[in-house]
């Protein structure tokens, strides 16, 4: 396979860069995670060959580099995965959305870290359970179990959100 | 996606309405990416030679270090013709190459009394005179010439022989 070459790369840019942004958000900032996301387009396009799978090394790339970036700053962890969190727009609003945006985020921002990388990666990074398996070392019923579990955590609490909206 | 069928219904659903959203688009300039992404990869694609000059150099430097010491020079010969003055040889009675030797008694006694002249003749030749026997005495009749006369005639003979041979 030969390298990749510009044309390429500026594809898979398109394609992917916006969920991959949305991906490093879990656990840095916004202007951190997008950083992160062009240090691993840059890293794509000096591999020797590209990729079987470019879209699974992205995010790969992205979830390594990301978490990598986030332990070099260990004594605040804590203060920097809620500051990550709280920042506003992991969603660009649309009329044609069915679901809020802010309210899906804030449902998100409360799920476990674990559960919350397993949703993003398979709706917005559309990831089979393969590939997330592949990219987060877990086994695939680990892995659907979790995203089991984290869709009726989402669905209680944007259920009881709601409720308290309408209330 | 995968194992779709295993999610109920109302998963799925959800699973819709949350993909319905859109992650916030990317605030990168794109154009800036890829010149810097271009810059990286043609830095990297560089250092083909640099590396090639690399182990050129180590492969010297290792050759210099681990010499193998020189095998010591063989001995020229050298080849000269040198003239060494040889003796004229003895004449010697050989058979014929290949011819058959039949020996008979009288041969054989000629042979023998050959031998022992030649004996007696180098006997002379390193102790002189002196060398030759003393003449048998006969007990029949006496003889025809005198022994000192016999002695002359045999003195003569040798000196004859000898001065063939020279």
């Amino acid at each position: 396979m030969a390298a990749v070459n510009p044309e390429s790369l500026s594809r898979w840019y398109d394609a992917c860069g916006a969920q991959l942004r949305l991906y490093a958000r879990q656990w840095l900032g916004g202007a951190e995670a997008q950083d992160v996301v062009q240090e691993v387009f840059i890293r794509l396009m000096t591999q020797p060959t590209e990729p079987q799978n470019v879209k699974a090394w992205l995010f790969r790339a992205v979830r390594n580099t990301a978490i990598s970036q986030l332990r070099r700053r260990k004594r605040r962890q804590k203060y920097t995965e809620q500051l990550a969190l709280e920042q506003p727009g992991w969603f660009e609003p649309r009329p044609g959305d069915l679901i809020d945006a802010e309210t899906a985020q804030k449902v998100l921002q409360t799920l476990p870290s674990e559960q919350r990388e397993l949703v993003v990666l398979r709706i917005w990074g559309q990831m089979t359970l393969k590939e997330v398996a592949q990219i987060t070392d877990q086994p695939i019923s680990t892995v659907f179990s979790r995203y089991q579990a984290a869709l009726e955590a989402i669905k209680k609490k944007m259920e009881t959100s709601c409720k308290t909206k309408k209330n | 996606m995968q194992n779709e069928k295993e999610l109920t219904r109302p998963q799925q659903e959800l699973e819709n309405a949350l993909q319905s959203l859109r992650p916030a688009p990317m605030n990168i300039e794109r154009d800036r990416l890829m010149f810097r992404a271009g810059q990286t990869s043609g830095r990297r694609r560089n250092l083909i030679w640099p590396a090639i000059a690399a182990v050129l150099a180590m492969m010297l430097g290792a050759s210099l270090v681990y010499h193998q010491p020189t095998p010591p020079l063989e001995p020229k010969v050298i080849q000269r013709v040198v003239y060494v003055p040889v003796e004229k040889p003895t004449p010697t009675i050989t058979p014929a190459a290949g011819a058959a030797i039949e020996l008979t008694s009288a041969d054989t006694q000629r042979w023998r009394r050959q031998a022992d002249y030649f004996k007696l003749r180098d006997k002379v030749l390193d102790e002189g005179m002196d060398a030759l026997p003393e003449p048998l005495v006969s007990t029949g009749a006496a003889p025809n010439e005198s022994w000192e006369e016999l002695h002359q005639i045999r003195s003569l003979k040798l000196e004859s022989i000898f001065n063939e041979d020279s």
